[in-house]
């Protein structure tokens, strides 16, 4: 059972972490959150439905088909975080200037409903397989769900704290921490992206550029949770590193080019 | 003679060649999953070339190869096959497992 708990452990983590990441954000420009159950329920049906499919996924595009959509959902996933950094910069700076954002704009709900669905179907479709395996395997299913709930139960404690530390960062730092974090997340999904690509030869394979595994090695606590967060790679290659740092440049000139025009917009 | 690389037609079909000999190195060697065991659990790679791993699942349940080391994540259903491209790796050894059965899934990939 102890297996099973880190498996659901390491999945809800992901997961958990990212969706923290959000709510802190939003908590921050004070908007709802009421979007989170329903955007989670369609993951995991999500999960269940890729998870159905997924041998003949598998055997798309000669083999590689498995990783060609875990990577367009990780790129989706960059992009939805793209506009949500934006969302949040741009509903903050009109907090600062005290002028009511349009809550009538649901946009950005289907955003981050979207992105926590993806997130959740990308983890959730490995879960439902394993979980298929376990059943077969020991024909117990009671095993299976105790050590579910405890995996996913000790992944959203962590979220849980994770959450609480972000949302008690003083206030003159705490926007920009936040939407560092998620530049960091969005580059660490890119970055994973792009491993998925090199495993099944769509993108060259390197030597490593650099082992930072003395400094933290991936298999360690630490390691799996930066792992987690934003995509920790002890070993990366120089197109992995491309991905990360393209992915950071890109979101932070996207935002310099909201803040300008915010700007702009305060003069009228 | 020098005029044929004028010719887009004739370098893109010298391109293709060249890029049908390079693919067509790439080593292939094969990993079996029986009763969640791998079969070789060790496996000897040359440095520095990348290599295509095809891993075979011979069990009926679903397993998922994975390495940290590697950098490799993939589940392979049951009775099926799945294809994993390691390498170019630096001498040493690289561990892998499979995540559904842990304790008994274990390999090395030795690259000397």
């Amino acid at each position: 059972m102890l297996i099973t708990v880190i498996i659901f452990l390491r999945e809800a983590l992901e997961a958990a972490l990212l969706i923290s990441a959000l709510l802190a954000g939003l908590h921050r420009v004070g908007y709802s959150k009421n979007w989170i159950l329903p955007a989670i329920v369609c993951g995991l049906l999500g999960g269940g439905i890729m998870a159905y499919f997924l041998e003949g996924i598998s055997n798309m595009f000669e083999g590689a088909g498995q990783e060609v959509v875990n990577s367009l959902f990780l790129i989706g996933m960059v992009l939805l975080l793209n506009f949500t950094c934006i969302w949040i910069a741009k509903t903050h700076y009109q907090n600062l200037a005290a002028k009511r954002y349009d809550k009538s704009d649901r946009s950005i709900v289907y955003i981050l409903s979207a992105l926590v669905a993806i997130a959740i179907t990308h983890e959730g479709s490995e879960l439902a397989i394993f979980s298929y395996a376990a059943i077969h395997g020991s024909g117990s299913i009671v095993p299976l769900i105790a050590g579910a709930i405890i995996g996913i139960g000790i992944g959203m404690s962590v979220g849980a704290i994770f959450y609480y530390l972000l949302i008690h960062i003083p206030r003159p730092i705490s926007i920009k921490i936040t939407i560092a974090l998620l530049i960091l997340i969005a580059a660490g999904m890119a970055l994973q992206a792009a491993t998925y690509l090199i495993q099944v030869n769509w993108l060259p394979s390197q030597l490593p550029v650099w082992n930072s595994s003395f400094i933290i090695e991936e298999n360690s606590l630490a390691g799996q949770l930066l792992y987690a967060l934003i995509g920790y790679e002890a070993t990366p290659s120089a197109i992995q590193l491309g991905f990360y740092v393209t992915t950071v440049a890109c979101l932070l000139i996207s935002l310099y080019l909201v803040y300008r025009r915010q700007g702009r917009l305060s003069y009228d | 003679m020098l005029n044929i690389f004028h010719n887009k037609f004739t370098l893109t079909v010298l391109l293709l060649v060249y890029i049908q000999f390079v693919a067509a190195e790439t080593p292939v060697y094969e990993i079996e999953i029986k009763e969640h065991l791998f079969y070789p659990s060790e496996l000897e790679i040359p440095p520095n070339t990348k290599v295509k791993l095809i891993v075979l699942n011979r069990d009926p349940t679903p397993e998922e190869f994975e390495s940290y080391e590697l950098n490799r994540e993939k589940v392979i259903m049951g009775s099926a096959k799945g294809i994993v491209f390691i390498g170019p790796l630096q001498p040493g050894v690289y561990p892998f497992f499979g995540e559904f059965n842990p304790l008994t899934a274990q390999g090395k990939i030795v690259v000397k």
